[in-house]
């Protein structure tokens, strides 16, 4: 790689014009912004931005700047002055540090967050556990890991002799063998791994490369297997259960022969996820198992009707000691949800705003079986493209045969009962502001949601006010898995991750269950063997409690009991910490509150303590009686002093 | 490209019920999919315009007696006596919407990873 090297030859001195007052790390980004360098996007700051750390007199007067953006207060220091944050345009810092009120202005230090952040967050280090836990660092409990890019030759992942922890790896998406898994995909085993780690390149070794799904930063299932069961030997940091046996399920998404994603075939895939669920809790046998997904979509009844969660409720009733932790999704923010109630001869307006459409976009709306519904899409210029009556379907379609929009009025939804309509417009469709037309033919119930499915790159949005409840993924709705939301574990006050989905879910159950640290988390980074990364999500937050998890199991294990997966969930909200969230009632965003890992393992010990056996209570009983009372020893006492003094 | 509209023309699906009178700038004709004829078919996900299903697909089934399982199809993993995956041909999909043991099918749905990057790998298929 070739080196570029200035030029000082040609350099020279010039003024900055940079008020020189000012904290020297803020000139130099003032400076450099004038000279035409913008500052790039990070994980905690947008383009051209920078955190800052003030001292101001007045907290009111800081929040209200419109320059300081997330203003957080930090404390007040002994002059009486306040400690605050945010982040600042850097264009506007020189005017931010000129105002009245603010005495001190610095940039912030860079961060190096790493997972005691989160494993001290959540008092799951083994010194903050209870005392005489046999929780072990979730040691005989399986974490089962669904997701792309895991780096078993990461050193997180190998034992003290460098040996894999890994019980076994699935890559779907791998050559299919004769005892391939569900008949597809290459399953590694431990002994093949151990193989595999004593090569000089151990992924050639074995067809399966972690860096085939890094888009940049990392593969997420190297990122999100770290936080559940890293055991720190590389990167210095343990995860939540460093101790656990590691199965990894690298999920695939079939395309088809000519690399295009075909409508009714694979895709990245919830038929395959429930198969990766079936694999693990089938690998894992008798131990106790803990599965962390951190994948979803937007478009679903947002129920828990789909057979993929149906799956996923049968896969855990079928034994004790199964658990699966799903990400709440990180679409609070995107404004892909819109609900209302229609009327009988009515109607009702969503305006759904996009930009030229470079990529297939679509919106699902549900509504009560018994109610028929017509829907209308009626283009920026107020052009009736399309309309759908109940049990209808149309399309647009242009002279060469493409299908520019399509609309499903479809009735009884062969799982909940319940009617849907699916729009979808298709890439090259103008951008504008269009309306979707809800008309209410015939009404009993009304009410309807509608969810925009999610686009990485592209995010569609219906129009403001954005209603960012039931935001929660479409996977994660089923009734016993449980559902995560994201918080800073990194802050004293622990906010919320502005990403993280909210709930109920549409039935209106309180989805998400619990929240823990996803926020800027430092876990191990692919192909590095030793580095680290830093991402942000639900799918950091997931994880987290997966591996908690594995610690309640793991001391349920020990200390001969079992527990089912409504009573790690009932621990788990019994357990969660209070304030923030405010108050006792559930939040749709943190769920019943923070998961507290300490609290969690010490319910579990109390629940495997026994109570007394009636033989034992009757013992004690009995002990109890032959006691003499207070009223005999008093008297016993007078009795021996009378004779003492008889002599 | 980029479409203009109301260039493109209108097509229909009006067997069940009668086109509402709520647009009037659109002709009408006749279009490859009929969701009546998939009833059992879960909508989340699954109903797509344009193409016909082809080929082989995946899925997951319900089934409303325990252990069955519908003729000419092959169990890829059994999640409980009611519930299975497979991969089949597609038109098997209309068989098993007139089979009475057959309570609904699911058929695959995209996810992606809930990082807040975007960071879905190279590999994975983008929307379309």
């Amino acid at each position: 790689m070739t080196q570029t090297h200035f030029d000082l030859t040609q350099a020279s001195a010039r003024s900055t014009q940079v008020n020189p007052d000012m904290d020297p790390r803020l000139q130099f980004y003032v400076a450099r912004r004038r000279a035409g360098v913008v500052r790039a996007e990070s994980v905690s700051t947008a383009v051209d931005e920078i955190g800052v750390v003030a001292r101001v007199k007045k907290t009111s007067s800081w929040e209200s700047l419109s320059e300081v953006r997330e203003p957080v207060v930090i404390g007040k220091t002994k002059d009486n002055d306040f400690i605050v944050t945010g982040r600042v345009p850097i264009t506007r810092i020189e005017n931010v540090r000129t105002q009245s009120f603010v005495k001190s202005l610095k940039a912030a230090q860079e961060m190096q967050p790493d997972l005691h952040a989160t494993t001290q967050e959540t008092a799951a280090r083994p010194t903050q556990l209870p005392a005489g836990h046999k929780a072990n660092g979730g040691d005989g409990t399986v974490v089962g890991v669904i997701d792309y890019g895991g780096d078993f030759a990461h050193e997180n992942f190998r034992n003290g002799d460098g040996t894999t922890r890994l019980l076994s790896l699935w890559f779907q998406d791998g050559p299919t063998t004769a005892g391939s898994p569900f008949g597809y995909g290459r399953e590694l085993s431990a002994a093949e791994l151990n193989l595999a780690l004593n090569q000089a390149n151990p992924y050639q070794a074995v067809g399966y490369d972690p860096a085939n799904y890094d888009s940049g930063s990392g593969s997420h299932g190297t990122h999100v297997m770290d936080i559940a069961g890293g055991n720190g030997r590389g990167s210095g940091v343990p995860g939540m259960a460093p101790n656990s046996d590691l199965i990894f399920v690298n999920i695939s998404h079939a395309l088809d022969p000519t690399g295009t994603a075909v409508v009714g075939k694979s895709f990245a895939d919830s038929v395959r996820l429930l198969e990766a669920a079936k694999y693990i809790f089938d690998k894992a046998g008798t131990q106790p198992c803990v599965i962390n997904i951190s994948l979803g979509t937007n478009a679903a009844p947002h129920d828990g009707s789909t057979l993929v969660e149906q799956g996923f409720d049968a896969l855990l009733r079928a034994a004790p000691n199964r658990v699966l932790t799903i990400s709440a999704s990180n679409s609070f923010d995107d404004g892909i949800h819109a609900a209302g109630t229609v009327s009988q001869g009515s109607t009702v307006d969503l305006e759904w705003e996009l930009s030229n459409l470079a990529r297939n976009i679509e919106m699902e709306i549900w509504f009560s079986g018994s109610d028929r519904i017509t829907v209308e899409l009626i283009s920026p210029n107020g052009v009736t493209l399309l309309s759908a009556s109940p049990g209808t379907n149309q399309s647009l379609t242009t002279p060469a045969g493409q299908v520019a929009v399509f609309m499903a009025n479809r009735l009884n939804d062969p799982n909940n009962g319940d009617n849907m309509i699916g729009i979808f417009l298709s890439a090259g469709m103008p951008g504008g502001s269009y309306t979707v037309r809800l008309h209410g033919d015939t009404v009993s119930a009304g009410d309807f949601h509608a969810w925009i499915e999610r686009d990485n790159s592209f995010q569609s949005q219906f129009a403001q006010p954005h209603d960012n409840s039931h935001t929660i993924g479409s996977v994660s709705c089923s009734n016993l898995s449980i559902a995560v939301g994201s918080y800073d574990g990194h802050k004293a006050a622990t906010p919320l991750s502005f990403f993280s989905s909210a709930g109920p879910t549409r039935d209106g159950r309180q989805k998400p269950e619990v929240s823990a640290p996803g926020h800027a988390v430092r876990a191990a980074r692919s192909s590095t063997k030793i580095g680290t990364t830093l991402k942000s999500g639900t799918s950091m937050a997931a994880p987290a409690v997966a591996g908690l998890v594995a610690l309640m199991l793991s001391e349920a294990r020990s200390r001969g009991i079992d527990l089912d997966v409504n009573q790690v969930r009932d621990i788990l909200i019994k357990t969660a910490r209070r304030k923030p969230p405010a108050g006792t009632a559930w939040h749709p965003r943190y769920g019943h509150g923070r998961v507290s890992a300490s609290e969690a393992v010490a319910e579990v010990i109390a629940l495997a303590t026994p109570p007394p056996t009636p033989a034992a209570a009757a013992t004690a009983k009995k002990a109890s009686k032959k006691k003499p009372s207070k009223k005999k020893k008093r008297a016993a006492k007078k009795k021996g002093r009378g004779k003492k003094a008889k002599p | 490209m980029q479409y203009t509209y109301p260039r493109p023309t209108l097509m229909t699906n009006s067997a069940d019920a009668p086109n509402p009178d709520h647009s009037s700038k659109s002709g009408a004709g006749p279009v490859p999919i009929r969701l009546d004829t998939l009833r059992k078919v879960q909508s989340a996900g699954a109903i797509k315009p344009g193409e016909e299903l082809d080929g082989s697909i995946e899925a997951i089934v319900k089934v409303n007696r325990a252990d069955y399982t519908p003729a000419n199809i092959t169990v890829r993993a059994r999640i409980d006596p009611f519930l299975f995956t497979c991969e089949m041909p597609a038109d098997e999909l209309e068989k098993l919407e007139n089979d009475p043991g057959v309570e609904s099918v699911a058929l695959s749905q995209k996810l992606r990873t809930d990082d807040n990057d975007g960071g879905n790998p190279k590999q994975s298929p983008s929307a379309e």
